[in-house]
């Protein structure tokens, strides 16, 4: 550990409060290099075997008990900062905005003076910064000869603007605190309050800011600025505390800005506090999003799309029930949409009920339930239209210039897919990839070809499309469901048994040179939609640029490549050889098995591949792979681990 | 101590490597931090030092700290190669 890490953790350990923005004031740098001091004195504990820091929310670490000594440190430093900055004229523009607003009457010049430690000119100077500054924002600064200053202009836009103020002033630990601590002390825990009501976690950040709108505005009202409005119908209980203390009446305009800032929160412009708030609504969509893709086997997790609009849909719910309003649908309409997506329906009650949190926000009302199910519904619409726009479609004519031409553009007036053309003769004689076609339509009859196909009239008639309409929607759903298995298999890590199974195993297979060998693996892997062609000349391209490396063992090639583009999922494959080839090894050559791996990501094929090491250090294996005994590759691949399970 | 097991891609070879090497560790009774690279980043990580195919000695010329093994799969000979290289650096 350094030095800096050293007081860090000496401060920590001696229980006191220290967040990460005053770490980072303290010793005069970044949150970022704080956050890499705290990972460090963490390493230097786990090391020690001790229990690594506990980090809260907020980004504040917490503690109980006294500590004068560190407090004493933090004070004298901070002071020292604020007399540096105070020479910045950003700074200053700031304090003296907060000077002027928190000024019982009006500021004078001759106390701005003594405030800054400025001489008159620079105030002047100040001064007319300010006013281009307030300006801006449609605010204006009156000036009394003998008074002093004032602001004066839109209250909301003058409070908004001293909350920015404070803002920047607390960055130095400055601040001009607008009443005693006793009384801010009381603030705070309003703001906890108001916080707790709307069933939030504000960042530390936006719990300051709010803290100094509450503050800015008892201030106002105590001066008489007020916002118009009437008396609330309804006064949170935090508010009613404040009314006798600062001797004061909130309006309803004042409360319902009060709340707004509060749920705003983190709209504010800072990206903390953007990821404070929307970090735990963007697990609990995805959680809801989860469980709905298990009930209905689709894949919602794919889509960001979805996942958005459904936390933004959360987090609208949620204010509303803050204020309570008319509902947006009505009775009828939510009768309608239990009856028709009435599955649907009861996977969301049920999905609700399953996530705690969820049904403790209040979304177990039916109405909420009506809401979140036209959102899955319409989850479910998007997922089948990506699908349908990326469906492979082959249209076939005779000769495919003509009558093709004009059903694609029939088509695709209908269907979202982009229809590929090709000549009956094309067909017949093999199209590469006809296979991965999800559909093939054609207008002539095929001959010689092993393709299930559609036969369509090129001028094709109403009652023929809605008849391939529901050809194409059946496609679609088995997409969806393959999609949605997909997904499942790739959450998982994989055993070695489930990726080389008789199907990805072949024995006495011809190649004529070492490049061969990895075509005729990798085909297996194509065959079997692990990966796309692509993928074949990658590894092929890998060994040509780095070397015969791949060659792990006497005899034993292991070929894949980095990327994973051209990868459907996770997989291997493996052939030995009819008669061996050379990599250019200097030690392992000849080659005799060739194994090829596709990786999703870093890791994942982890669990597999530590088999295949285990497996490959094993002698009967050896063996059966020298001898191509492809029955006995299979068992060793089946039954290993199997002593152990 | 952090090792870094190195190839071409990062992915398959220097996984195995990495296995090799933490097998070959454990029967040395030490223990490190291992993980897989690929030729192309690693240079840009943090680590103490590095370990990988023969075939690759081009790519680290002159570079002390890089441990060459002819049979990746080979914990015998990744251990006596580390034992080698820990004897040189003076540390037992």
């Amino acid at each position: 550990m350094n030095e800096r890490a050293k007081i860090l953790l000496e401060m920590i350990l001696a229980r006191e409060t220290i967040t990460q923005q005053e770490a980072a004031i303290y010793f005069g740098i970044s949150e970022r290099t704080i956050r890499i001091t705290l990972d460090e004195i963490d390493a230097f504990l786990m090391a020690n075997h001790l229990p690594a820091l506990q980090k809260q929310t907020k980004t504040y670490w917490q503690y109980n008990g006294d500590s004068d000594a560190v407090r004493r440190v933090l004070a004298l430093t901070s002071k020292k900062n604020a007399a540096d900055f105070w020479l910045e004229p950003e700074y200053r523009l700031h304090l003296t905005y907060c000077q002027i607003l928190s000024a019982t009457n009006r500021v004078t010049i001759e106390q701005l003076e003594k405030i800054g430690q400025t001489s008159r000119s620079t105030v002047n100077n100040d001064i007319r910064k300010l006013r281009v500054s307030l300006a801006e924002n449609g605010l204006r600064l009156e000036v009394d000869p003998r008074a002093g200053f004032m602001v004066v202009g839109d209250e909301a836009t003058l409070r908004m603007r001293y909350v920015t103020a404070c803002a920047y002033l607390r960055r130095y630990s400055a601040s001009t605190p607008l009443f005693d601590e006793a009384k801010q002390e009381l603030l705070r825990y309003c703001v906890e309050q108001l916080e707790q009501g709307q069933r939030r976690e504000l960042t530390y950040e936006s719990f300051l800011q709010c803290f100094d709108y509450l503050a800015i505005t008892v201030w106002r009202l105590n001066q008489g600025h007020a916002l118009n409005g009437d008396t609330p119908r309804q006064l949170p209980r935090p508010l009613q505390l404040l009314e006798p203390v600062f001797a004061l009446k909130f309006t309803d305009s004042e409360v319902t800005a009060i709340q707004a800032t509060i749920r705003q929160a983190h709209l504010l412009k800072d990206e903390l506090i953007d990821r404070g708030l929307n970090l735990t609504l963007d697990l609990l969509a995805s959680e809801f999003a989860l469980y709905m893709s298990h009930t209905l086997q689709i894949a919602f997790l794919q889509s960001s799309t979805f996942l958005k609009n459904l936390t933004m849909h959360l987090q609208t719910v949620i204010n509303q029930h803050q204020i309570p309003t008319a509902s947006p649908l009505s009775a009828e309409m939510m009768a309608s949409i239990q009856r028709q997506y009435a599955s649907t329906y009861t996977a969301v009650r049920e999905a609700v009920a399953a996530i705690p949190a969820l049904a403790e926000l209040g979304f177990g009302r039916e109405e909420d339930l009506c809401l979140l199910t036209v959102h899955v519904v319409s989850g479910v619409e998007q997922a089948r239209a990506d699908v349908e726009k990326r469906l492979k479609v082959l249209l076939v004519c005779h000769l495919g210039v003509g009558t093709s031409q004009l059903l694609r553009l029939r088509l695709s007036g209908v269907f979202k897919f982009q229809a590929q053309i090709a000549s009956a003769k094309d067909v017949e004689n093999a199209v590469p990839d006809a296979p991965n076609y999800d559909l093939v339509l054609s207008t002539v009859p095929l001959h010689d070809t092993s393709l299930t196909y559609i036969k369509v009239s090129p001028y094709i008639s109403a009652p023929e499309l809605t008849r391939l309409g529901g050809q194409i929607n059946h496609v679609i759903d088995r997409r969806l469901k393959e999609n949605y298995q997909n997904l499942e298999e790739e959450s998982r890590s994989p055993v070695l048994k489930e990726l080389l199974t008789p199907r990805t195993i072949k024995t006495d297979v011809a190649a004529a040179d070492w490049e061969d060998a990895i075509r005729k693996a990798g085909q297996i892997m194509v065959d079997a939609n692990i990966i796309q062609p692509s993928y074949i000349q990658q590894m092929i391209d890998g060994v040509r640029e780095f070397g015969p490396y791949i060659v792990i063992l006497p005899g034993v090639a292991l070929a894949h490549a980095s990327a994973t583009d051209g990868v459907n999922r996770i997989g291997m494959s493996l052939i030995t050889l009819a008669s061996d080839v050379k990599f250019g090894h200097k030690s392992n050559d000849p080659v005799h098995t060739v194994i090829c791996l596709a990786t999703v990501d870093h890791d994942t094929h982890l669990r597999a591949l530590s088999e295949l090491v285990t497996l490959l250090n094993d002698e009967t294996f050896q063996a059966s792979l020298s001898a191509s005994d492809k029955d006995s590759i299979v068992q060793s691949i089946q039954t290993l681990n199997q002593s152990e399970d | 101590m952090k090792i870094m097991t190195v190839c071409g891609m990062g992915v398959g070879t220097s996984l195995m490597l990495k296995m090799t090497v933490e097998s070959a560790l454990a029967k040395l009774g030490r223990s490190a931090e291992v993980q897989h690279w690929d030729l192309g980043t690693v240079a840009g990580q943090e680590h103490d030092f590095i370990v990988t195919s023969d075939e690759f000695k081009d790519n680290f010329r002159d570079d002390p700290n890089v441990v060459f093994i002819t049979n990746i799969m080979d914990v015998n000979e990744v251990q006596t190669k580390l034992s080698t290289y820990f004897a040189e650096r003076g540390d037992q």
